[in-house]
Parts: structure tokens; C-alpha cells; sequence
């Protein structure tokens, strides 16, 4: 019997046994604990730091003396938020439940897009609404205008078979691109693969796989394949700006390996880094780049921006017309 | 490192070769074999875990899930084999400072167990038995907070060896305040030890490209990892059977393990309440 109640006694040395082979608790509120494991999580993992000649020992110098033990959690979050902003990156974020930090790369280029002029002054007024996308004829029927305000994950077949069916008799499309953050990158392949007519290497992209700043896989081919149904063969001009982020630069870097679509506008605002995610010590998030992406010659310099093919700037004082479209219909006319 | 293991796995198994011809029975092999009572086990059980990814994050997750599972078991004096499957699911949350995060987690697993009885540490009473079981684990993680990072799946396969220790208690007729008819009864504790551990797990950087390549390979950035952490198990069952030949099994059963690597170890341990029901086929 005693051997019995000796057997059950097991149960609180395993819980100490796990406690033994694991490392220890590492929450943490403590300040430099929360900056020492942020700035390490960027050191080995963050993808750009070559490109935007960045010393990240240097910022270390520079926001470790920042830190104090009585700090408050808002003066952490600030000068941690304030540590990823030096990155130059939208897809850098520290969140909290009070705050979140961003870069804001669309204030480095002046502002090109106003949706009221766009329908006041070029759609009429029952222009259609196809899942995530706004669309209508301009110039007497002879171009599409179709406005890709996000990409949010709802491109289907349904829409895109819909859209294209409707402006298959069009000399050409206007894709307007122009102040979208990005999103669901299965969307730029559905919008592609109505643009190509075989199989296409778009970019080459590459994965952080160690702890160096220059430590990435092998470059690896992004390719787009055909739509099996409706397609479009005319020219598309994709209009941008330095909103036009992250998914949005990434088909405004495909547009560069496809000569029927042009760029037409301002630079993107980049953004051409996968994000991940983590969790610090007290509990916040952040987020960076992990991956990097190349042009077809391999050149990674576009996450600085994809430039136009064609550069226009609106006119501000001129509010009767949007000249990033007029530029594009006259290419297209 | 790799070689010592090697070692003491080879040690492990050769054993049991050599145990199995210790049969001493006027019955030819395929008798025994055919003679050996055979259950289908199904139970279900509660589990308190925790867990940590540290690919993801330092904090650790803690939570309730329930497991079922199912196996087949053969066993007499001298050999006991099982093989079984389990899925178990729940919440899993961390909270801390204010921030309370919740991972959703299924967990699979598939395992495989052979055991012999070492006759010269083995009485009327006592049942002593050694050998191996094949263990693989598979989890299945949402956790929304981590943004791209927020799906996480690993495989744990470990090749244990095995030790098990079973005490006829029949004899038994009383447990703290409750009197027990009488009955045949088991109490038996199992210990597993990994001797090889792969993970198969994601890559460095977490979140595979695949999504930016328009590649469907969705397991593209995982990585095999061979020998690699550390895992123990045990098992104290609480059996009685009945007239019928069915039985009942009451178990606490721990299991532990962790990766190797340095950024991105991951941790998990569960403690599991389990009931079964044993049919005998036979």
C-alpha cells in the first residue's frame, strides 16, 4: 500500500523535472532586458540592413543610453518604437494595447491620388463595384479604369472574369495602384495571371537563414503562369505612388519583367520585405522584413522604391483633373 | 555527441532480441502469438501544458486541451506491443503585463511500443519489462498576434527506449477512504527516455516565402532535424479488470521535450488525466 502512495508522489517530480530541462522564465518588464531582446531579434533577422547602410551597433549606442530601470512603459515603447523607425520601413511596427509605431513611407513623396477627383471627374455615376475593386469606362468606352484600393485577400475568378469580360473590347486598362498599403500577396499572382501569356519570371527573392546581416538562402525564382480562361492582351498602365506599398510594390516590380504593363506616377513607397511577427519579453509585438527581393538581375535596390516608367506628379492647384490618369490615357489613346 | 547516442541506441535495441528468446513455452511462436490477449483501448483524457516557441517568442503559453485516442494493444507476461493513435486540442495563453495572447493548438500523434519482460527482475507480483516505443507528434498552432508568423506546425518523431514496471495488486481490497471489490488489478509506471529526436520545424526566419514565390509548396522552409533536443515521457496506469475481460484504466501520463538550436527552441511539456476503456478481442 505504502508502495502505491509512493508512486503517486511522481507527480510533483516531473513538474520539477520539466522546470529543470527548460530554459528559464524569461517575462519581463525590466527595460533593457525588453531593448537588448528587440534589437537582437532585428540584428539576426532583419533583411535590409546592407542596402539602407544602416549600423545597427551604432543605434544601439544611441537608444540603450535611452533606457532607464524607472522608466515609464510609454517612454520604452517610445524610444523602442523610435529604435525600428530607423529601419525606414512600413513593415516595421512595435505594438502595444496603447500604441503602435510605423514609419511612414508615403510622406517621403509628395500626395498623387484624390478618390473624389477620380469620380467626380472620371467615372460616371453608376460606376461598378467588383468585390475589391471599383471600376468604369473612360474615354468614350475605349479605356477600363479599374482602382485596386487593397489587396485584401478577395480577388477571385468571379470578379477578375467579370471585369475583364466587360473591358475585353477596350484599346486598354488603367490599374490604379496608387495609395495602396498592400496586403494578401495571393492577390497580385490572381491579377497577374490575367496579364501573361506563358509562364514568367517576375523577381527573384530571397529568405534571412542566419544570424549575419548578409545571411540569405539562395536567390529563388518568382514566377506567374497563364490564367487558364479569360485573359487581357492590351497595354495596362498601373498607376503609383509612394503610398503603393508592400503587395502594391511587389506588382509594380513584376510590371519591370511584363512589357505589356506600365508604371506610370511616383516611386513606390517599397516595402519589398516579407514581415514576420514576434513577441517581446513584456508582452508587445513587433514586426520587420525578413526577405529580401530582386529584380531580374538580381538587384535588391528597389525596396527603396520601385520607380515609374513613366513620372507624373499631380497638380495640386489644379483640381478639375487627375494628371497620373490623363498621362496614362494618353499613352493608351 | 551524435555517435554516443548512436551508441546507446543500438544498446537499447539490441536487448530485445535477446529478451524475446526467453520464452520458455511448449506453444511455437505463431500459438503464443495467437494466444496473447489483444483490447482495443480508447480513452480520453484532460491535459495541462505549456509551451514556448522561441522562434516567436520568450514568453510561455499555458492552457488545457482534451485528448482522445485509440490503440491496439497486445499484451501476456512476456511481450506487450501497442500501437495507437491520439489528437487533442485547446487554448493555450500567455498573459502578462497587460497583454494576454491565446494560441490555438491541435496536436496528433501516432505511437508505437514494444516491450519485453526481463524474467530475473520479474516475481509473481512484479512484472518488469523493457524495450522501445516510436513516438511521432505533430503540432498545429494559430496564434493571430503574430501576424505572418502566426501558423506554426512541428514534428516531433523520438525513438524512446523504454523501461515498465507492473505490480499485481488484486490483492488489494482497500484505497484511502474507499473500499475495493475484489478484482484482478494492475498499478504499472512506464519510463521513456529519448534516445534519437528529430523536429521537423520551420526554417531560421520562421515564416517560409513561399506565399512571395507563388509557390503552393507549403512545407518548403521546414528543416529535418536529426537528433536533435530532448524528450521524456511516463505513464502510471491504474488498471482493473472485469469479469468480461474488459477493462478499466485510470492514467497519469507526463510527456516532455524540447529542440535543440539556440533562437528558435521550442518547449513543451504536458500532464494528462486519462480514462480508457479496454475491449478484450479475444
Amino acid at each position: 500500500m505504502k508502495k502505491i502512495y509512493l508512486a503517486l508522489l511522481i507527480i510533483p517530480f516531473f513538474f520539477s523535472c520539466e522546470d529543470a530541462m527548460f530554459e528559464k522564465d524569461l517575462a519581463s518588464t525590466d527595460p533593457m532586458t525588453n531593448f537588448e531582446y528587440l534589437w537582437t531579434q532585428c540584428d539576426e533577422k532583419y533583411s535590409y540592413f546592407e542596402l539602407k547602410n544602416i549600423d545597427w551597433d551604432q543605434i544601439k549606442t544611441k537608444y540603450s543610453a535611452k533606457i532607464s530601470n524607472d522608466m515609464s512603459e510609454e517612454a520604452l515603447f517610445t524610444v523602442l518604437g523610435d529604435m525600428l523607425t530607423e529601419l525606414k520601413d512600413d513593415h516595421t511596427n512595435l505594438i502595444s494595447d496603447f500604441n503602435i509605431s510605423f514609419f511612414g513611407v508615403d510622406q517621403l513623396g509628395q500626395d498623387n491620388y484624390d478618390s473624389r477627383i477620380v469620380k467626380d471627374q472620371y467615372l460616371s455615376e453608376d460606376y461598378y463595384i467588383s468585390g475589391p475593386f471599383t471600376h468604369d469606362f473612360l474615354a468614350n468606352n475605349e479605356v477600363g479604369y479599374i482602382r485596386f484600393g487593397s489587396f485584401t485577400g478577395t480577388v477571385d475568378n468571379t470578379n477578375l472574369d467579370f471585369i475583364l469580360n466587360r473591358y475585353k473590347n477596350t484599346k486598354g486598362l488603367i490599374l490604379d495602384l496608387r495609395e495602396n498599403g498592400g496586403g494578401a500577396v495571393t492577390d497580385i499572382f490572381n491579377i497577374l495571371s490575367r496579364f501573361v501569356e506563358k509562364e514568367t519570371i517576375l523577381n527573384y527573392s530571397r529568405i534571412k537563414t542566419g544570424p549575419a546581416h548578409n545571411d540569405f538562402s539562395e536567390d529563388k525564382p518568382v514566377k506567374v503562369t497563364p490564367h487558364d480562361g479569360i485573359r487581357y492582351t492590351n497595354k495596362v498602365m498601373v498607376l503609383v505612388d509612394r503610398g503603393t506599398y508592400s503587395a502594391g510594390s511587389f506588382t509594380s516590380l513584376a510590371t519591370k519583367a511584363l512589357p505589356n504593363m506600365i508604371l506610370v506616377g511616383d516611386t513606390t513607397g517599397g516595402g519589398l520585405g516579407l514581415p514576420n511577427g514576434g513577441q517581446l519579453p513584456n508582452g508587445w509585438t513587433y514586426r520587420f522584413s525578413i526577405t529580401q527581393a530582386l529584380t531580374l538581375d538580381k538587384n535588391n535596390t528597389f525596396e527603396n522604391g520601385v520607380p515609374p516608367d513613366i513620372k507624373v506628379s499631380f497638380d495640386w492647384d489644379d483640381r478639375t483633373k487627375d494628371e497620373i490618369i490623363e498621362r496614362a490615357l494618353k499613352e493608351l489613346l | 555527441m551524435k555517435r554516443k547516442q548512436l551508441i546507446i541506441l543500438l544498446l537499447a535495441i539490441c536487448p530485445l532480441g535477446a529478451f524475446s528468446q526467453m520464452q520458455e513455452s511448449s506453444l511455437s511462436k505463431k500459438e503464443i502469438r495467437k494466444s496473447r490477449p489483444t483490447y482495443i483501448n480508447l480513452s480520453a483524457g484532460l491535459n495541462i501544458s505549456k509551451l514556448r516557441d522561441f522562434a516567436t517568442s520568450p514568453l510561455f503559453y499555458n492552457g488545457t486541451a482534451k485528448t482522445f485516442s485509440v490503440s491496439r494493444l497486445k499484451a501476456d507476461d512476456n511481450r506487450e506491443i501497442e500501437i495507437g493513435l491520439s489528437y487533442g486540442f485547446g487554448n493555450y495563453s500567455s498573459s502578462f503585463n497587460g497583454t494576454t495572447s491565446t494560441s490555438q493548438i491541435k496536436t496528433f500523434a501516432f505511437n508505437y511500443s514494444q516491450l519485453y519482460a526481463i524474467r530475473s527482475l520479474s516475481t509473481e507480483k512484479w512484472n518488469v519489462r523493457v524495450g522501445a516505443l516510436f513516438n511521432t507528434t505533430g503540432n498545429f498552432r494559430v496564434n493571430p498576434i503574430l501576424q505572418n508568423n502566426s501558423t506554426g506546425l512541428e514534428l516531433f518523431s523520438t525513438l524512446f527506449g523504454s523501461v515498465k514496471a507492473t505490480r499485481d495488486i488484486s490483492s488489494l481490497n482497500r484505497f484511502l477512504f474507499f473500499k475495493l471489490k475484489p478484482a484482478d488489478r494492475t498499478l504499472s509506471f512506464r519510463f521513456n527516455l529519448g534516445l534519437m529526436n528529430n523536429t521537423y520545424r520551420n526554417g531560421y526566419a520562421y515564416s517560409g516565402q513561399e506565399g512571395v514565390l507563388n509557390d503552393d509548396g507549403f512545407l518548403k522552409s521546414y528543416e529535418f532535424k536529426a537528433f536533435s533536443g530532448a524528450r521524456f515521457s511516463s505513464a502510471l496506469d491504474y488498471t482493473v479488470y472485469l469479469k468480461n475481460k474488459n477493462g478499466i484504466r485510470l492514467s497519469y501520463e507526463w510527456d516532455a521535450y524540447k529542440t535543440g538550436g539556440n533562437l528558435d527552441q521550442f518547449e513543451m511539456s504536458n500532464h494528462t488525466l486519462k480514462i480508457a476503456l479496454l475491449f478484450n478481442k479475444k
